[in-house]
């Protein structure tokens, strides 16, 4: 499937439990991951983007129904108000809510692109272009999901899972809290890789049940809230010009942001 | 194994008059960071000292409003050194509140883990709960006997008029504040959400009661996790001047680690009226014309006495055997108690000792 500005076209991949990128991404870092990885289910498509040689610049599997399987959380950004006038009161408070309102909408997941290859970046955005136009504008009425990797600082902590997610995730031993607030290196990746698609739903386990007011997170994690990983900071532009939008949810480990393409799922 | 005559106890526990406005004005001002229910305010205090007058007074059934204001007036020479009251009914014309402190486990199979998590839940729990409240007393005198009179006396007018309180008693404890007089549990707490001290708080919201402000305090449970350090060690903490008041319920069985106050995080006691010591171990005794000596060894032992006066409900310590007799020569310096050998009153042990952990002093 041929694009007119980005040289290569889209190819949908038969499944064999593992994707092209599965096999180069060895290396390390040549690829951005979205998700921990895993094989490509029943139902889900694999996509890919060749250029003109063939070769595989970015790659994505769309999944027909996010969380219908396993369960998958995320919060949802709200606010409330503190008023009184006779107090020349008025006071607005950010707010997450733990749920599972987007079970049940398409998703974009492992969405990747390698980054020692020049233009994978503009590759990875028609990729996903030619993804949505192959489903058709119909598809966006169940409402399609992309999320997106969270804000590190440049020590690649992310704060929101420091200032937040560490405090409920129950550390262990005395190197666990450090390398659970990594999410990339041992205990915590592993943790992630281990229990794979169940990650947020065990995660949901551990966290508040109840509505978590946001001023009462350390100023760095308010900040990292439905903010994009740094790699990805041109990203969010690009997304709306094809018509995503960025939702009042976030992911439960690392409050990276949650984009919407369509109506959201409906409730109940 | 030596004795001594009984010595009278020089203090005396009666119900508030007008004429004690100015003196307790002076309480009102010593006492300004510990008690919130003596406004350091005359025309509020009056009001208060009326109220109270009107409660001892009144032979109506009890509506649960009624406040009951004693001092402790030292007989030597008139001066009032403390004082102690009670409120029939909590959050009477509006609900109190309170934090609950509850505790969930929450597990992860898929993960292996488990987390004990801490939250506070926004409560009314309280309301209609008897409250103790008011408690003062001079420094000087924190050592003596004067502070078990002050606050278990007050046990004994509650059983003899049990139709007029709830079985269930409260005491509100001040809580921690650091060396600049700040909340660490307002500061974490109140202050995101109204932008100022408590003190400002409540002077903008012009006397209204304190669920007034509480309606405005963040609803959702609130994650002691997610709270500063200086917070979550402020939790359940009380201000120096609450140890004693404290250690005296404690002792009596009060329970402290179920709720805490919604603004300076400090500990709130509870219990139900008939587990408490005071109360389980009071008992009607004949007043003895002989002066039996008093084995001094058991120096901290005292009775505690209550009899109804003109005046309403008063108390005082006397030295004496604990059996079914005491001796009226303890009781005989007392106006207005006019009491005959053979007169029965209300008593319990008390030791003096108990509750602050210190050795207990002559009364005197």
């Amino acid at each position: 499937m041929p694009n007119d500005t980005v040289a290569g076209r889209a190819v949908r991949m038969a499944v064999d439990g593992e994707t092209v990128l599965d096999r180069v991404a060895g290396d390390a870092g040549q690829a951005v991951w979205c998700e921990a990885p895993r094989p490509v289910g029943t139902g889900e498509q694999a996509w890919c983007w060749q250029d003109e040689t063939g070769e595989v610049l970015a790659e994505l599997v769309w999944s027909p129904g996010l969380g219908l399987t396993v369960p998958r959380a995320h919060f949802r950004r709200g606010q409330a108000v503190h008023a009184s006038r006779e107090l020349d009161l008025f006071h607005r408070v950010g707010t997450l809510l733990a749920g599972h309102d987007l079970t049940g909408a398409a998703e974009v997941r492992a969405w990747r692109w390698r980054l020692d290859r020049p233009g994978s970046w503009d590759a990875a955005l028609a990729l996903l272009a030619a993804v949505m136009a192959a489903h058709g504008p119909q598809s966006a009425g169940r409402g399609w999901v992309l999320e997106l990797p969270g804000w590190r600082d440049a020590h690649d902590h992310s704060p929101f899972w420091a200032g937040f997610g560490a405090h409920f995730y129950a550390e262990q031993s005395p190197w666990a809290a450090h390398d659970a607030l990594l999410l990339t290196r041992p205990q915590g990746w592993m943790d992630r890789l281990r229990v794979g698609e169940a990650w947020s739903s065990a995660l949901r386990a551990l966290w508040p049940q109840q509505l978590v007011y946001v001023d009462f997170l350390p100023e760095p994690a308010r900040a990292a809230l439905g903010r994009p990983h740094e790699a990805l900071a041109g990203l969010p532009e690009r997304l709306r010009a094809l018509g995503w939008r960025c939702s009042p949810y976030v992911r439960l480990d690392d409050g990276g942001p949650v984009w919407l393409w369509g109506e959201e799922p409906a409730a109940g | 194994m030596t004795h001594s005559p009984p010595s009278p106890c020089p203090w005396r526990l009666r119900p508030v008059a007008h004429a004690d406005l100015e003196a307790l004005l002076q309480i009102a001002a010593r006492s300004a960071d510990a008690i919130n229910s003596l406004p350091e305010d005359r025309a509020r205090l009056d009001r208060l000292i009326g109220q109270s007058v009107a409660s001892f007074a009144s032979e109506d059934v009890a509506s649960g409003e009624e406040r009951y204001l004693w001092v402790l007036e030292d007989l030597r020479d008139g001066r009032l050194v403390g004082t102690s009251g009670v409120l029939a009914r909590a959050g009477f014309h509006d609900r109190f509140y309170s934090y609950r402190n509850e505790f969930v486990l929450h597990a992860s199979p898929e993960l292996g883990r488990q987390q004990r998590m801490h939250t506070l839940h926004l409560c009314h729990d309280l309301t209609g709960y008897t409250l103790l409240t008011s408690f003062f007393i001079l420094p000087e005198l924190e050592l003596t006997a004067a502070p078990q009179l002050l606050s278990r006396a007050r046990l004994l007018f509650i059983q003899r008029h049990a139709e007029r309180f709830s079985d269930r008693l409260a005491a509100e404890t001040p809580g921690w504040v650091d060396e600049a007089g700040n909340s660490p549990f307002w500061e974490a707490v109140g202050r995101r959400f109204f932008g100022m001290s408590f003190p400002q708080v409540e002077a903008l919201s012009g006397g209204r009661t304190k669920s007034y402000i509480a309606d405005l305090m963040p609803q959702a449970p609130l994650h002691v996790a997610l709270l500063p350090p200086a917070a979550r060690w402020a939790l359940g903490q009380m201000h120096p001047v609450g140890e004693l008041p404290l250690g005296i319920l404690l002792d009596e069985g009060f329970d402290a680690d179920t709720y805490v106050d919604l603004f300076d995080g400090g500990p709130t006691a509870e219990a139900r009226l008939a587990q408490l010591r005071t109360v389980q171990h009071s008992r009607w005794v004949t007043l003895s014309a002989q002066d039996d000596p008093v084995d001094s060894d058991d120096e901290n032992w005292w009775q505690l006495v209550g009899h109804e006066t003109a005046q309403g409900f008063e108390a005082t310590l006397v030295r004496g055997p604990l059996d079914g007799r005491l001796p009226m020569a303890g009781l005989a310096h007392l106006p207005g108690w006019q009491l005959e050998a053979g007169a029965r009153v209300q008593a319990a042990p008390v030791n003096v000792a108990a509750g602050h952990g210190k050795g207990g002093q002559d009364a005197q």
